[in-house]
C-alpha cells in the first residue's frame, strides 16, 4: 500500500493523465471525474509493491481503462452524450480549441488509442495489450483517426 | 506536435484534485492488518448527476412509484399493467422525513427494499441550495445493517450509488440512491435505521461554456434520516436448482487478469420481483466472477440487474432488478457475456 506522501505525488504525477484517459473515453467531463476517482482510489487502496515509476503508470493506465469499462457497461449510466453538450477545457490557441472538437468529435474506439499512442506513447503492442486489441487492429483504429481529423499528426 | 499541445492544456480538475487528495483523511470502516496478497476490491461510492432540461420544466419523477414508471416506460413496457402496478406500489414505502441544516432541506421520501439493495428516493431543497448537489459521503445504519458481514483483514468500503432524477418547476432536487446489500444484509427484513448524509458540494456551471467548471462550494454538516423500514414478508419467488452459465473472471495483483468465454454452475438461483440471487463457486483461489443478468418479460421488455459488488472468493451472487417486477411476467433469465436464457415453470413458483 503506498504512504500517504507517495500517493500524493502520484496524484501529482499522473492525475491528469488519468483524467485525459477517461475524457477520451467518455467525452462527458463528468464520467470522466467518476472513473478519475474511482482509478485513484483504487490506487489508495492497493496492496500492489510498485516496482518503479513505470510499473506503477502502467498500473494506473490498466486501472483508469478497466473503470471506464466498468462505469461504461453500468445499467444507470447514460449511453452516449451528444458532442454540443460536451463541456471543453480552456485553450489558450483556437487552433488548439477546434484541434479538441475534432479529436472528440471520433467515436470512442478511435480516440482512446489515438490518445495512448500519440500522447502517452505506448507501442502498437502496448495499446493492445491495454485495451484488448490485436495489434492490427490498434494500427487500422490509429490510421482512420488520422484520416478523419482536419490536422496532420506528426509521426514520432 | 499539436495534439501532444492540445493535451497539454487538458487538466483534470482542481475540485477533482483536492477530492483525490483527500481519499487520504477519509474515514472508512477498515482493518489494515493484511492477511494475504489477495486483492480486495473497493466498491467506491459511485456518483451519477445526469438530470436533464427537459425533466427540470415537465414530468420529473417525485416517488419511488413514478421512477419505476418512468423505467417501465423507457425499457419499452407501454402502459404498465394493473398488476405490474400493484407490485410497485406493494413495495414502495413511504417515509416522509426531512432534516434541515445550514438552510438546505434533504427528505427522504420513501424506501423500496431488496434482498440485493435498498432503494431510497431524496429530495434536496432550500434557499441556500443554488447549484447541483452532491453528497461525498453517506452511511446507512441499523436494521438489516446490523447484519454485515465483516471479514478479518479484508477492507470493508460500502457501495451505493446516486442519480439525479431533475429539477422540479420550484428548485427541489430529485436524487434516486441504490444502496447496495453488504454481504450478510438483506433489506426485506426491515428494522428501524438511519441515513446520515454528509459533505454536501454544490456544483456551479461554468458561465460559458468552454470554461472549465467552478470549485465547488462545500458544505460540512450532516444531515441525519432515521426512518423505520417495514419488514417485507411473503415474498414470491421463482427457483430453479442448478443451471450452467457463462461467466467473466478476474484476478487481480500484478495488473488484471481477465479470462472470459467460460461457464459454470449456479445453484439456488432465486428471482423476486425486486431482484435475484445464487451461489458459485469460483474455480481458482483468488479469481473473482462477473456476472451479467437480464430478466427477460413476456411482453419483450427486458430489465436490467444490477450486480451488487463482490470480493475475490465470494461465492454469494445477489443484485437488483432496475425495477420491480411481477413476478407472473417473467418469461426468462437472461445470462449475458454468451447469452444463455434459463426458462421458469411457473407452476414452480413458491
Amino acid at each position: 500500500m503506498l504512504t500517504e506522501r507517495a500517493f500524493q505525488d502520484a496524484v501529482e504525477h499522473y492525475l491528469d493523465m488519468v483524467y485525459r484517459i477517461a475524457l477520451n473515453w467518455f467525452r462527458n467531463p463528468s464520467d470522466a471525474e467518476d472513473a478519475s476517482q474511482n482509478a485513484m482510489l483504487r490506487l489508495w487502496q492497493t496492496d500492489t509493491e510498485f516496482q518503479g515509476e513505470d510499473h506503477l503508470r502502467h498500473w494506473l493506465v490498466r486501472v483508469t481503462l478497466n473503470e471506464c469499462k466498468r462505469i461504461s457497461s453500468h445499467p444507470w449510466r447514460s449511453r452516449t452524450v451528444p458532442l454540443e453538450n460536451c463541456q471543453e477545457p480552456a485553450f489558450t490557441d483556437p487552433v488548439r480549441a477546434e484541434l479538441f472538437q475534432e479529436v472528440m468529435s471520433l467515436p470512442a474506439k478511435y480516440r482512446v488509442p489515438l490518445y495512448l499512442y500519440y500522447y502517452e506513447g505506448y507501442s502498437v503492442d502496448e495499446v493492445g495489450e491495454l485495451l484488448k486489441l490485436k495489434a492490427s487492429t490498434v494500427q487500422t483504429r490509429l490510421a482512420r483517426a488520422r484520416a478523419k481529423l482536419k490536422t496532420q499528426l506528426e509521426e514520432g | 506536435m499539436l495534439y501532444r499541445e492540445m493535451f497539454d492544456e487538458v487538466h483534470a480538475p482542481q475540485g477533482l484534485k483536492e477530492e483525490v487528495m483527500n481519499m487520504t483523511r477519509q474515514k472508512t470502516t477498515r482493518v489494515v492488518r493484511k492477511v494475504s496478497a489477495a486483492f480486495v476490491i473497493a466498491a467506491v461510492l459511485a456518483v451519477v448527476l445526469a438530470g436533464t432540461a427537459l425533466a427540470a420544466v415537465i414530468g420529473v419523477p417525485e416517488t419511488l412509484q413514478e421512477w419505476f414508471g418512468k423505467q417501465w416506460t423507457e425499457s419499452g413496457g407501454g402502459e404498465m399493467s394493473e398488476e405490474q402496478s400493484a407490485v410497485i406500489d406493494s413495495l414502495v414505502q413511504p417515509v416522509g422525513v426531512s432534516a434541515k441544516k445550514q438552510g438546505i432541506t434533504v427528505t427522504l421520501d420513501s424506501v423500496t427494499p431488496g434482498e440485493g439493495g435498498l432503494w431510497l428516493m431524496l429530495k434536496i431543497s432550500g434557499e441556500n441550495l443554488t447549484s447541483r448537489a452532491r453528497f461525498m459521503s453517506y452511511n446507512l445504519n441499523g436494521g438489516p445493517m446490523e447484519k454485515e458481514e465483516i471479514m478479518t483483514g479484508v477492507a470493508t468500503v460500502r457501495s451505493a450509488s446516486m442519480q439525479m432524477v431533475g429539477t422540479t418547476e420550484d428548485g427541489t432536487q430529485i436524487y434516486l440512491v441504490l444502496y447496495d446489500a453488504p454481504n450478510g444484509v438483506n433489506f426485506l427484513e426491515g428494522g428501524k435505521m438511519e441515513l446520515q448524509l454528509g459533505n454536501l458540494n454544490l456544483w456551479k456551471e461554468p458561465e460559458k461554456e468552454s470554461e472549465e467548471r467552478p470549485k465547488p462550494e462545500t458544505i460540512d454538516e450532516k444531515w441525519v434520516l432515521p426512518f423505520t423500514l417495514a419488514p417485507t414478508k411473503n415474498v414470491e419467488a421463482l427457483t430453479m436448482e442448478k443451471a450452467t452459465v457463462p461467466v467473466n473472471y478476474y484476478k487481480f495483483g500484478d495488473g488484471t487478469k481477465k479470462e472470459s468465454g467460460c461457464y459454470t454452475e449456479i445453484e439456488n438461483l432465486r428471482i423476486t420481483p425486486t431482484g435475484y440471487s445464487f451461489q458459485s463457486t469460483p474455480g481458482e483461489e483468488g479469481q473473482m466472477a462477473r456476472f451479467m443478468v437480464i430478466l427477460k418479460l413476456k411482453n419483450g421488455v427486458e430489465v436490467d440487474g444490477r450486480p451488487t459488488p463482490v470480493q475475490p472468493d465470494d461465492k454469494e451472487f445477489k443484485g437488483v432488478w432496475e425495477l420491480p417486477v411481477n413476478l407472473s411476467d417473467v418469461d426468462s433469465v437472461r445470462f449475458c457475456l454468451d447469452d444463455v436464457w434459463l426458462f421458469f415453470n411457473q407452476e414452480e413458483a413458491e
